[in-house]
């Protein structure tokens, strides 16, 4: 099995510069289909995500984003790497879709 | 099991079948007719079972197909295969093999029983699971708040170190007994570094990791489950078609009887129900756990098994029958129980931390009688958004259970959102919980 070393079991201290998986993807997003996944433990409902891209994102009664379809469409996919780079929390990561 | 103080009206003075002798003839189910603790203990089990040999390169593989032949999962309510498990981890460099005791189910406790009942089973299937994954230490966590199974371990521990040698080493853990504690990454990560909340985990066979070394996490059920199964292989005993697979349930709520038993994986909720000392009043149970879910007893001829249980909308989970009687508010029961697992959450994730205590007021309008058609609809839209949205399943547990719920007791529902309650209490009137909500 592959292992992509982003998507560790740990939940780094507070401040720390941590790589996120969208780093990496961002190259890669036009190849490979994407969706979005929320850390929820990293989520602080900042709103952000929802605010750039609505189509895809909207908010639960308490503002924590609800992620909606997958993958991203191509026409999104460059606003979706946007809203993962300008969350304040880094909570959201693209991964690489799953082939069906 | 919970102590009952009286022995309730209705009831018989004891169980038709003493409830430590095992239901059915598997030789495999054998196993809680003693009660060992103490020297006895290891002689009796030294006497059953022999003295332990582990499996080596050649015989690993043969206990490993024996496990995906019975179908061994695991018994903590994950229900992961245990064979797929154990293979997926056999690497050499030495990982660790932690022994799930923390119990956080408030409805189930045979955990603990088999810890007193036969803790040599439970350090037999750690040590058969260290040398087949290669592990060099066995870490046992039992909660902080929990001394019960301390003392049958500790003796068993000595014992063993005075007879046996050469076993990998094991040392006792004691983590903080919350509900979500047990979850394997949190415990995981409490072990790692006294962090003892889930973690996120997008690729579920992503190895844990204690100290940076593998960490493999199994329930003590199947650990006990995996000792008997190897005891039959190394014997040259094993036959999948004449030994059956056995699982532990406890049986609680409104039953003469509440307790564990040891049933073949299969016997109908009927027959385990009945065996605890229920009666033709019960009206539902829930299956599982408090994450689990709830069926009607039109549903009660399913076999126990993962397959039949999921046809009804329910899974085994942490082998939990709870049983409510049609006297009894099937929606009280349910917002006690989601109450009680909003306050469980380990407070990390919003849709949980907000989500659940929204969904048990919900539930606590429904069955006050102050919640209407407008109560249940948002009801429902909160268990469609909080579903899945947890770095961990505590919530999804949550939801499935309040959706059955809705299901199994819809009458009750109906008369509630009309404004009139039933006026039945949570749980029944004959036994009760003796852990979780109050």
């Amino acid at each position: 099995m592959r292992r992509s070393g982003l998507l560790f079991a740990d939940r780094p201290r507070a401040g720390a510069v941590v790589k996120r998986p969208a780093a990496t993807m961002r190259g890669r997003s036009k190849t490979h289909p994407v969706r979005i996944v929320v850390d929820p433990i990293r989520c602080d409902a900042f709103g952000y995500c929802s605010e750039l891209l609505p189509e895809l994102v909207t908010l639960d009664e308490w503002g924590y984003p609800v992620i909606a379809g997958e993958p991203v469409p191509a026409a999104l996919a460059s606003r979706a790497a946007e809203a993962v780079r300008q969350c304040p929390r880094r909570a959201m990561l693209l991964v690489r879709a799953e082939e069906s | 099991m919970s102590t009952v103080a009286t022995v309730p009206v209705g009831c018989r003075e004891s169980p038709a079948v003493p409830l430590d002798v095992a239901h059915g003839v598997h030789p495999i189910s054998a196993w809680t007719s003693w009660r060992p603790t103490g020297e006895a203990g290891f002689q009796a089990h030294l006497a059953r079972y022999g003295a332990l040999t582990v499996p080596d390169r050649d015989s690993a593989p043969l206990l490993l197909s024996a496990l995906a032949t019975l179908g061994l999962s695991g018994r903590g309510g994950g229900g992961f295969p245990t064979a797929r498990k154990l293979e997926g981890h056999r690497r050499p460099g030495g990982g660790i093999i932690v022994v799930n005791a923390m119990e956080g189910e408030p409805a189930s406790t045979k955990d603990s029983a088999v810890l007193a009942w036969a803790p040599h089973l439970v350090l037999d299937g750690a040590q058969v699971a260290a040398a087949v994954t290669g592990a060099h230490e066995i870490v046992i966590c039992v909660p902080a708040d929990r001394d019960g199974p301390v003392a049958p371990l500790s003796v068993a521990l000595a014992e063993r170190a005075a007879r046996l040698r050469r076993e990998t080493p094991v040392w006792l853990a004691r983590p903080p007994g919350r509900y979500v504690a047990g979850e394997e990454s949190a415990l995981a990560g409490w072990l790692d570094r006294r962090h003892g909340v889930p973690a996120l985990r997008l690729e579920k066979a992503t190895a844990l990791r204690v100290g940076g070394r593998p960490a493999l996490v199994h329930n003590v059920e199947t650990l006990a489950q995996v000792a008997l199964v190897w005891s039959q292989v190394r014997a040259g005993s094993f036959d999948a078609g004449r030994t059956g697979l056995t699982t532990l349930v406890t049986v609680s709520g409104a039953v003469c009887h509440p307790g564990v038993l040891a049933v073949p994986v299969g016997t109908p909720v009927a027959a385990i129900l009945e065996q605890a000392g229920a009666d033709e009043s019960t009206a539902a149970a829930l299956i599982g756990g408090y994450g689990g879910a709830w069926i009607a007893s039109s549903d009660f001829t399913t076999p126990f098994s993962g397959p039949a249980l999921r046809a009804v909308g329910a899974s085994p989970g942490a082998g939990v029958v709870l049983a409510v009687t049609e006297q009894a508010c099937g929606l009280a029961t349910t917002q006690r129980i989601a109450a009680f697992m909003a306050g469980e959450s380990s407070g990390q994730c919003g849709p949980c931390v907000y989500g659940l205590p929204a969904i048990a007021e919900d539930l606590a309008q429904l069955a006050g009688g102050r919640g209407g058609e407008d109560t249940l609809r948002r009801l429902d839209g909160r268990l469609a958004v909080v579903d899945g949205r947890g770095a961990c399943r505590h919530p999804d547990g949550v939801v499935r259970m309040v959706r059955s719920a809705l299901r199994v007791f819809r009458s009750d529902v109906d008369r509630h959102v009309r404004g009139r309650p039933c006026g039945g209490r949570a749980f029944s009137s004959r036994t009760d919980l003796g852990q979780g909500p109050s």
